[in-house]
């Protein structure tokens, strides 16, 4: 597995200007869970033209099929037509999971719906909303989840609360 | 890429409930582990929530960096081998 490095990879994404938001365990970072995660989960719109920038935006990072056992490269050139639902990804810059769907929120247009515009140094990311998140951790139920459920539970509560 | 509100970390901040309002969020249904007060339950679960003070601290930004300087260390520490003259 090489090493991750995520603001590269979201600044290729951004830069192709690819239709997507940060979802997953990179998202609950940004609200600020201390977890740390090893791919970046986004979710995508799965239309030929935003699928033609994710191609763009992939060009150079070496993409393979990751669950494949012969990790088979990703075909560039015919992702638009592919039918592909989900993408998960190994690249040169890190695991980069591309979902059309996200389990407890619903397709991509509830994605957006349910995101927020973050100012990064990376620039103006979409990030799904705090309890977006939550929905799709308690839906998703795997035991990291559960841990991920708590987290962003009490960085809730404690958004709620007032200063202590 | 998208219009930015003014600041986005101020949508996330749901205003303070009125005077003798106790239970601002009340509890979803399903006995989910958010239910009752999820501050308790999540230090019952046994997570340290003084880091999620500590990131709670920082601008998203810095909280990507720290998480990805985390990550480095994790790379570094898995492609580590036994020294045999580190003497343990």
């Amino acid at each position: 597995m090489p090493d991750s490095d995520f603001p590269s990879l979201l600044r290729v994404l951004a830069q192709a200007q690819v239709q997507f938001v940060l979802i997953g365990g990179y998202a609950a970072v940004v609200h600020g869970s201390p977890m740390v995660t090893h791919d970046l989960d986004v979710g995508c719109d799965f239309g030929p033209e935003n699928l033609r920038r994710l191609a763009h935006a992939l060009l150079g990072t070496e993409p393979i099929h990751r669950m494949t056992p012969k990790r088979v490269p990703l075909d560039l050139e015919n992702l638009p037509s592919a039918g592909f639902k989900n993408l998960y990804l190994s690249t040169k810059l890190g695991q980069l999971d591309c979902l059309s769907e996200l389990t407890g929120v619903g397709p991509f247009s509830a994605m957006w719906n349910e995101s927020l515009s973050f100012s990064t140094e990376l620039g103006v990311v979409r990030v799904l909303t705090l309890d977006a998140l939550i929905k799709s951790k308690q839906a998703l139920d795997r035991p990291r989840d559960r841990e991920a459920v708590h987290f962003l539970s009490a960085i809730r509560a404690k958004r709620s609360r007032p200063s202590e | 890429m998208h219009p930015i509100p003014p600041d986005p970390e101020s949508s996330l901040r749901p205003t303070r409930p009125p005077a003798g309002v106790s239970n601002p969020d009340p509890a979803p249904p399903g006995g989910d582990p958010t239910a009752s007060d999820p501050i308790a339950e999540a230090i019952a679960y046994g997570l340290d929530l003084s880091l999620v003070d500590e990131c709670l601290r920082l601008t998203p930004s810095e909280r990507m960096r720290r998480h990805d300087q985390a990550l480095r260390l994790y790379g570094l520490l898995r492609r580590a081998k036994p020294d045999p003259n580190a003497g343990f």
